[in-house]
């Protein structure tokens, strides 16, 4: 229920319409109905997927949302829907944390119709969210298939690949299994620990990135050369050498290897941008004022850097996923099923390649890299737009 | 008076915008002579930029020329429309006969081409052998006061904001075209560069004799190069007419305004008045005169039936598109009485 | 005759103080930081390899002397001493000196001999193995630099139009799918399903049947294996090269040079290449080092799929088969053929942009 590891169950249903109950109040009592809607589908779906873990923050977010339709805010009478005669500048903590809510329903709307403004870039939102959805409820309607099904075998035929049928649209494999079944259940792992890695990557390069700037002298000089060794040596080659020295049977350590190598990108900006910040006025006040690093950081540098960072991530998201798919065709890596880069490995080490038959249990792996691939370069646009203040702003 | 060599007439420009047709420059005409200078004056987004690109006929994808004509004179007495050259033709009218030195020396030069390069590339393009182009950009390099051959063969990133600016004017020279336009040439630079870049003008035209349209906001430049002066407000030149008439006899309600806004030695700092108001929306312009939200001589009138530009009673060179002209005078004189 | 022997010592002290100064210029010279810079790389590289390989837990030294002991029945001490003989290392030396023997035998190009393939130098494994993955990528960057800076060039210039349109899909897509993937497509699509090529044909890097040399038949053969690997890299990079220029081309377009250049009468074609395109160009170049680490790192994968005798492709059957010897020195020679294309795309920048090539202004 907890943890990364996350799969639809049943008892996720209950947890997402409990959750949803809040939103679905609070819609009824500011009577906006369809914000209140909205949000009891949208607890049920996160609860659905993820347990507590997607069903909590969900609640947060669309009472947050409902919110938004609903709030009237006495502190600016200029933007807000409050008579003049309303006004009061004096807001209690109730008050204060729901215009907070309120704000942060707000964002999200804005960040929304941003996210839908780009079409090329809510295509690959849409997709993402396919993989996602399929890799998360697909194993509630779709059995896996472990071992070898000898039964499968046609009378008369050579192999027991068969070709997309009714019964298994993408066909079988070289052990009678049903392709569907291995791709809806090989994608969990792969997504995740690309992730991790991306994750791992990130937030390395900000602390890194911070440092070298907000320490400068020798810290700056060791991580700047650092940065630029690691830059300058081909990353892949790199992991492979490394996956030859260590054994790499633990997804959170090929993440963490991989997390590694490719911090120096982004460090780089973090650093850039760092500097620049550091030198305008309100961080130098920040500076005065003694309110520490992590003040400044999480204050003034993230938020400025937010865009940079998120299109980033996806970019490390995707050559993690690179590298690993990449790691295990060429069988560097401990191999086990289910995951759609061992698909391809074993279709390749089958010799599946060149029979025409064989066509589904290799493509399906293959087209859901590329299309999954595909959608992440395509969403970073709308993540530009998400996180662009400028066009924010303008709710 | 020489004779002209420039006749713009009727001439109007507009960008295409989201909301509608910008109308950035409407019906302008005016005459420049030989050798002489004249200066545009007025407001940002007044139109001057765009008049003068639109003269040379390089405005941005946007924008279009919606009617008028230019003619011009060539040296041989030969008139062209300038608006009628197709392109060819054009491209070779372009800095033989009309050149052009831009605002912002720092941006106007390739970055990654020797200066030389650029002289060369220009000569090419109209037909001039090397070595000739070679002699009369050396020259006029020395023209400009510059090291010749040293910032012959520099980089642009090696020379200062000045001597880029020098630069410039040097290579609007290099054909030896007629007229030269200079769109703010001295706004980007310190004060002293200003100073030696004006010297550098005045030389040369009494030199070699061609003829400027000079953009500025910046009154005081205007007044020392020009010979005459033309307000621009809102796309159309509302006052035109010799430097001193224009500063000492001021007929129009803006230029009075502009003048009155500029910083003077005399003057104390308390008594800069800034003209009220902004300038008006160019997509749906306000009716009668353009600048009667801002007036303050309007009459019932000029929210209705546009002035037309007309000669003045005691000056028929000074036209001006103003029906309260006489009580603009007067305010001026009383003005200049205190 | 006193001022004359006066004169012959100054005159040789102002010539060793004009080699000082050159010398100092030099050092200052753009050219000589980049290479210098190389140069360090390259030895941080050596040395984190060759650390790494001996200091891991389980390092391949320690894997083979048990490797040993378990096939040959061998003592550890015999073991040991054959490792040695392999590793060329004597076993009771101080770490800090194998390093420097190490060191001492890379400057004269010893790599020392492979693990598994009875002692044959790594130097000659590599220069048999490197010519057909540098002409491969090589070949393929060009390519895809040139084609990619051309069509970029062209949709910036003539924006909204229809190449625009059309490739901008075009370039979005490709350089949104991974080397490998594409290559597999491509051989499962066009190969298997529609047979355009037959897939078994094209594996290796020249047809086995004809003799080696310099004759049109064995050039053409190698070409033609050579045309699908360098289709996949052309068209795994293209796509960022296209939007890269595209965008750059669109900002240069902006500059007031461009402007310039068109009030002076320059011709289309002229303001196209000198202005716009090298202009456009320059943040490109800088990149160009960057993409060479992604295509060599690609070239692993797409080599081994094509069983195309390159460095890649042997790299990986190195670290399959533990050959640490050899997967060192591939390592190192892929490493310097990358900060190679490095400094070359730095000199090429300070060649394009003469800005870069000093630090400080003249003013």
């Amino acid at each position: 229920m907890f943890g990364l590891t996350t799969i639809a169950s049943p008892q996720g249903f209950f947890i997402g319409a409990l959750c949803g109950l809040v939103p679905l109040g609070a819609g009824l009592y500011y009577r906006q109905w369809r914000a209140g809607v909205g949000g009891f589908l949208a607890c049920l779906l996160s609860g659905f997927a993820c347990g507590f873990l997607g069903g909590l923050p969900t609640i947060l977010m669309s009472y947050a949302v409902v919110l938004s339709y609903a709030y009237v805010n006495r502190q600016d009478p200029f933007t807000s829907r409050a008579a003049l005669e309303e006004v009061n500048f004096e807001e209690t903590r109730v008050e204060q944390l729901q215009r907070q809510l309120a704000n942060l329903g707000r964002g999200i709307r804005t960040s929304w119709r941003a996210l839908t403004r780009n079409r090329a870039g809510f295509l690959g939102f849409l997709g993402i969210m396919f993989f996602v959805v399929v890799t998360v409820f697909g194993p509630l309607f779709i059995e896996y298939e472990g071992a070898a099904r000898l039964d499968r075998r046609q009378p008369g035929a050579r192999s027991l690949i068969a070709p997309p049928s009714y019964e298994h649209p993408l066909g079988l494999d070289w052990k009678g299994r049903d392709v569907l079944s291995h791709m809806v259940h090989g994608g969990q792992r792969l997504i995740l620990t690309s992730i991790q890695a991306g994750l791992i990557a990130t937030v390395i390069a900000v602390v890194l990135g911070s440092l070298a700037a907000l320490l400068g002298g020798v810290v700056d000089s060791l991580i700047s050369n650092a940065a630029n060794f690691i830059l300058t040596i081909p990353s892949f080659p790199l992991l492979l050498v490394l996956a030859s020295l260590v054994n790499l049977d633990s997804d959170f350590l090929l993440a963490l290897l991989f997390g590694v190598l490719n911090w120096p990108t982004l460090m780089r900006a973090v650093r850039a941008q760092v500097f620049s910040l550091r030198e305008r006025d309100y961080v130098e006040a920040a500076v005065a004022l003694d309110l520490g690093v992590w003040h400044i950081i999480s204050r003034e540098v993230f938020p400025n850097m937010i865009s940079y960072i998120a299109v980033n991530l996806i970019f490390t998201i995707r050559v993690a996923m690179y590298s690993i798919v990449g790691l295990v065709f060429l069988g560097l890596v401990p191999l086990s099923e289910p995951d759609w880069g061992v698909m391809i490995f074993t279709g390749r080490q089958q010799g599946v390649l060149f029979q025409p038959q064989a066509a589904g249990m290799l493509l399906a792996p293959i087209v859901a890299i590329a299309l999954f691939q595909l959608s992440l370069v395509l969403f970073t646009r709308s993540l530009e737009e998400v996180f662009n203040p400028r066009l924010r702003s303008g709710l | 008076m020489s004779e002209v060599i420039l006749s713009v007439r009727n001439l109007s420009v507009s960008y295409l915008a989201r909301r509608g047709r910008v109308r950035a420059v409407s019906n302008v005409s005016f005459e420049l002579h030989a050798g002489e200078t004249l200066a545009f004056i007025g407001e940002s987004g007044c139109g001057k930029s765009t008049l003068n690109l639109a003269l040379i006929r390089t405005l941005p994808k946007t924008g279009q020329i919606d009617s008028g004509t230019m003619i011009y004179t060539r040296r041989d007495g030969q008139q062209i429309d300038v608006l009628k050259l197709n392109k060819q033709e054009h491209r070779r009218w372009l800095w033989s006969e009309c050149s052009m030195v831009f605002q912002g020396a720092l941006n106007s030069l390739n970055p990654v081409i020797r200066i030389s390069d650029m002289i060369y590339d220009t000569a090419a393009a109209h037909g001039i052998p090397r070595e000739d182009a070679r002699k009369q950009a050396l020259d006029l390099l020395e023209k400009v006061r510059l090291d010749p051959q040293r910032v012959f063969n520099s980089y642009p990133h090696e020379l200062s904001g000045g001597m880029r600016q020098r630069v410039l004017l040097a290579i609007s020279l290099l054909l030896r075209p007629q007229i030269v336009i200079m769109d703010e040439p001295t706004t980007a630079v310190d004060i002293l560069t200003q100073r030696s870049i004006l010297d550098v003008l005045k030389e040369l035209r009494r030199e070699l004799n061609f003829s400027v349209l000079f953009i500025s906001h910046d009154l005081a430049v205007a007044a020392e190069i020009a010979d005459r002066i033309a307000t621009m407000y809102a796309g159309e030149i509302v006052e035109i007419g010799p430097v001193e008439e224009i500063f000492y006899r001021p007929r129009h309600a803006y230029t009075l305004a502009l003048l009155d806004a500029a910083p003077r030695l005399s003057a104390g700092a308390e008594e800069l008045h800034s003209i009220p108001g902004s300038p008006p929306d160019l997509i749906m312009p306000p009716p009668g005169c353009k600048f009667h939200e801002r007036c303050a001589f309007a009459v019932a009138s000029c929210h209705t039936t546009p002035p037309p530009l007309r000669p003045t009673h005691d000056a028929a060179c000074h036209l001006v598109a103003c029906t309260e002209s006489e009580r603009v005078l007067a305010a001026q004189r009383k003005i200049m009485r205190q | 005759m006193s001022s004359l022997t006066s004169s012959a010592p100054k005159l040789k002290r102002d010539e060793t103080a004009s080699l000082l100064i050159r010398l100092r210029r030099l050092t200052r010279s753009y050219a000589f930081r980049i290479i210098a810079q190389g140069l360090i790389t390259i030895w941080a590289v050596t040395t984190f390899t060759f650390f790494l390989i001996r200091l891991m837990p389980g390092n391949p030294v320690d894997t083979y002397i048990d490797a040993l002991m378990q096939q040959r029945n061998l003592t550890l001490e015999e073991a040991q001493r054959a490792a040695a003989g392999i590793f060329e290392f004597d076993p009771d030396e101080p770490l800090v000196q194998q390093y420097v023997n190490f060191l001492s035998k890379l400057v004269r190009l010893d790599l020392g001999k492979s693990i598994t393939k009875g002692g044959t130098p790594v130097l000659d494994i590599i220069l048999r193995y490197l010519p057909w993955t540098l002409f491969c990528v090589g070949v393929a960057l060009i390519i895809s630099f040139a084609l990619g800076v051309l069509i970029g060039l062209a949709m910036g210039y003539w924006r909204g139009g229809l190449l625009d349109n059309v490739m901008t899909g075009f370039a979005s897509i490709i350089s949104g799918i991974p080397d490998y993937i594409l290559a597999l497509l491509i051989l499962i699509i066009f190969g298997v399903q529609l047979q355009w090529f037959r897939v078994g044909e094209v594996r290796g890097g020249v047809d086995p049947t004809i003799e080696v040399g310099f004759t049109l038949e064995y050039i053409g053969s190698v070409l033609r294996y050579a045309f699908l690997p360098v289709l996949i890299y052309v068209l795994a990079s293209i796509g960022t090269w296209i939007l890269a220029m595209k965008s750059s081309t669109i900002s240069t377009l902006g500059e007031d040079y461009i402007t310039v250049a068109q009030a002076r009468g320059l011709s289309e074609r002229r303001v196209l290449t000198s202005y716009v395109g090298r202009n456009a160009m320059l943040p490109l170049v800088t990149r160009l080092a960057i993409s060479v680490g992604f295509v060599v790192s690609g070239s692993v994968i797409i080599e081994e799929m094509f069983q195309y005798p390159g460095l890649g492709r042997n790299l990986f059957v190195a670290i399959a088969q533990r050959d640490y010897t050899t997967m060192q020195g591939m390592f190192l020679v892929i490493t310097s053929a990358v900060v190679f294309a490095n400094i070359l795309a730095d000199l090429a920048l300070g060649w394009l942009d003469p800005r870069v090539r000093l630090d400080k202004k003249v003013d």
